[in-house]
């Protein structure tokens, strides 16, 4: 199953790389909860619905060219660590933006999404350690 | 070397107080990295490469306020890693914002190579593993 969650990780980003969005979500439990990064103007999303309106605004200020620089497989969890390029909408600067994504799988659908800005943190969380 | 290096990250701060913003990147590698990921801005990039980066990032962040001044209250020599304690002033019209935090300066063969940046000095110095 650990290998399969991964893969549900990766099939998904690729979907949002593309711009699927349909099937991006698909991949998500009805009851998903997603807990936003220290910051952002609302922290925790519940539903696929709120799930998506996330992603709509995270495509509208960061876009959707993301890679992933550093993955761990650990069982129901797997953390990515991600840069996605981005340019600031009011700011006009351009650059990366770089965060962890703490994902939690239950039957091949992702049930969790956590996003942390610092790696260190996202590993604590996930009940790793560096 | 090691006070070299705390000179350089010195001028550098100084080249900031004056807003000049041609010495702050001939200070730096081309290749000079920008971290702000451990305390981020809204709609800033939270990493950015090369002197130019700095540049307009420092001139964007100053834009959005009528007046800003940043002190750093302590310099920490960590051969060839710079901690920089730092206090600053941020006002917009009638709002007044004042802050601690600590810039983690990466300094290699006389050019700075990297800044990252954190909450606390103790995030920072945990980074550098000076503090345990």
């Amino acid at each position: 199953m650990s290998r399969e969650n991964v893969e549900v990780v990766l099939q998904d980003l690729e979907y949002w790389n593309r711009g699927d969005i349909d099937a991006f979500v698909g991949l998500w439990d009805d009851d998903v909860v997603l807990r936003a990064a220290e910051g952002w103007p609302e922290r925790v999303f519940r539903g696929k619905d709120a799930v998506r309106s996330f992603y709509e605004g995270f495509a509208e200020t960061v876009g959707r060219d993301s890679l992933i620089e550093d993955l761990i497989d650990a069982g129901d969890v797997v953390v990515t660590r991600m840069r996605a390029h981005m340019t600031g909408v009011q700011s006009g600067l351009e650059g990366d933006m770089r965060f962890t994504q703490v994902t939690t799988l239950r039957n091949g659908k992702v049930v969790l999404a956590e996003f942390f800005w610092d790696h260190r943190e996202a590993l604590k969380a996930a009940g790793l350690s560096e | 070397m090691s006070q070299e290096n705390v000179e350089i990250v010195r001028r550098a701060y100084e080249a900031f107080d004056r807003r000049d913003f041609e010495t702050v990147p001939g200070l730096g590698s081309p290749d000079f990295e920008l971290d702000i990921s451990a305390h981020p801005i809204p709609d800033f990039p939270n990493v950015g490469t090369g002197t130019e980066h700095m540049a307009g990032f420092f001139a964007t962040y100053l834009a959005g306020f009528s007046d800003y001044t940043m002190d750093v209250t302590e310099v920490i020599d960590g051969e060839d890693k710079v901690v920089a304690l730092c206090h600053d002033t941020a006002r917009l019209g009638p709002g007044v914002v004042e802050r601690d935090f600590a810039h983690l300066w990466t300094v290699s063969a006389g050019s700075l190579v990297r800044l990252q940046v954190f909450k606390t000095a103790d995030e920072a110095l945990e980074a550098t593993g000076l503090k345990e």
